[in-house]
């Protein structure tokens, strides 16, 4: 009854639509957050646009990663944990949920200031890039405890001022950075997921931990 | 070699601890194994599963170990879990197509076996039915049950057919009952 090869889109679809269905409020904010701040920020100077795009693109993916966080999900994540999937595959699934809410709230940005003033698309680029490398390595930090979600979380948090201070290189090495970067991330968390104790995700849902 | 084979299989890890457990289970037997608790069975159905790895002992699904084969041992088991959490979906086809999707079946036709096996479970709260419908879409060959109802026991027989049936209870007299339960209803 297993159809093999067609198993892997269908189920990476199925999870991320899934869970963005139930996340579709916080799809909602961030995207309308995002397009009001490039309406308040539309007539700023292109550093200063580019900056905020970084920040609130990549502060939308580090939120929409945590709300993934093991525990929330409830019957969603014991089918995906007893589902036949690798970690990796089960990774890059939950991982299409921080990176097309990040892209939705990036893009919503750059349309609205683009309405009124033009835009620089490799800038828009290196912002798409920012975000959704912030949001891989948050995803980071809900498989852990203690101070290595912390690390995690500090880490996401350093790559909007990170990605802003290599936009002094080239832009397209800024861009393959953030690339590689997040490559690696996606591979860190499918090894997570791989070792992740179901048990421990149970158990921590009944506490009141912020994430 | 038994479909199942836990061999001294224990899982101590936070809060939670189960006792080693030794067992062989063939296909299309029943078996209802009473444990110390609540949070030992539940730890126990999960090692059978596949979804958590005990910390001493091994655990052998047809002769898979899910330490470096868990990807085989879940094609093999269907897990039904006690709680029964609210279902994100909308309707009972939108689960049933989203476990055909993750489990890689045709889409169609898992919405009609899901129909089938919900008909044979009539008279079971749609929390343990839906789960347990979406367990055995994938027709496994062994159904791992976390503190089944006893009252749901023919329905349970009904709708897994000739699939082994491992299922864990949090003590003596639940599983007892669970068992005469079976009995009665073959």
């Amino acid at each position: 009854m297993h159809r093999g090869g067609l198993t892997r889109s269908a189920a990476t679809i199925a999870i991320a639509g899934a869970r963005l269905r139930r996340d579709s409020l916080a799809v909602a904010v961030a995207i309308g957050a995002c397009a009001l701040l490039g309406y308040l920020q539309r007539y700023d100077e292109a550093n200063l646009r580019l900056a905020g795009a970084i920040l609130f693109g990549s502060s939308a993916a580090i939120v929409a990663a945590l709300l993934q966080r093991s525990g929330r999900a409830g019957h969603l994540e014991l089918c995906e944990q007893s589902a036949p999937l690798f970690g990796r595959e089960l990774a890059r699934a939950r991982a299409l949920v921080p990176c097309s809410i990040a892209t939705g709230a990036c893009a919503a940005y750059w349309l609205v200031c683009g309405w009124y003033a033009p835009v620089d698309p490799a800038r828009a680029l290196l912002t798409f890039a920012a975000a959704n490398l912030a949001g891989v390595v948050a995803l980071r930090a809900t498989t852990e405890t203690g101070a290595a979600r912390w690390l995690w979380l500090g880490s996401a948090c350093a790559i909007p001022p990170l990605t802003f201070a290599l936009q002094q290189t080239p832009i397209a090495a800024a861009i393959g950075v953030c690339t590689v970067a997040g490559f690696t991330a996606l591979r860190q968390y499918g090894e997570a997921l791989a070792r992740y104790d179901p048990l421990d995700g149970l158990s921590r849902r009944g506490r009141s931990e912020f994430f | 070699m038994a479909l199942l084979e836990l061999r001294a299989a224990a899982y101590v890890r936070g809060g939670t601890s189960a006792p080693p457990v030794t067992l062989a289970l063939n296909e299309g037997e029943k078996l209802a194994l009473a444990c110390s608790g609540e949070a030992p069975a539940r730890a126990i159905a999960m090692m059978a599963a596949g979804l958590v790895i005990p910390t001493s002992g091994t655990v052998f699904v047809a002769a898979f170990d899910p330490r470096i084969q868990p990807v085989q041992v879940k094609r093999i088991t269907g897990f039904v879990p006690h709680e029964a959490p609210p279902l994100e979906f909308s309707s009972f086809t939108q689960y049933a197509e989203y476990r055909a999707a993750l489990w890689g079946l045709p889409r169609a036709q898992s919405v009609v076996r899901a129909r089938a096996l919900l008909l044979k479970l009539q008279g079971v709260h749609e929390q343990f039915a839906y789960p347990l419908a979406g367990a055995l879409l994938s027709a496994p060959r062994l159904l791992v049950l976390d503190r089944p109802l006893a009252a749901y026991a023919p329905q349970i027989l009904r709708a897994a057919g000739s699939c082994a049936i491992f299922s864990t209870h949090a003590d003596r007299q639940e599983a007892e009952r669970f068992e005469h339960a079976c009995i009665a209803a073959v």
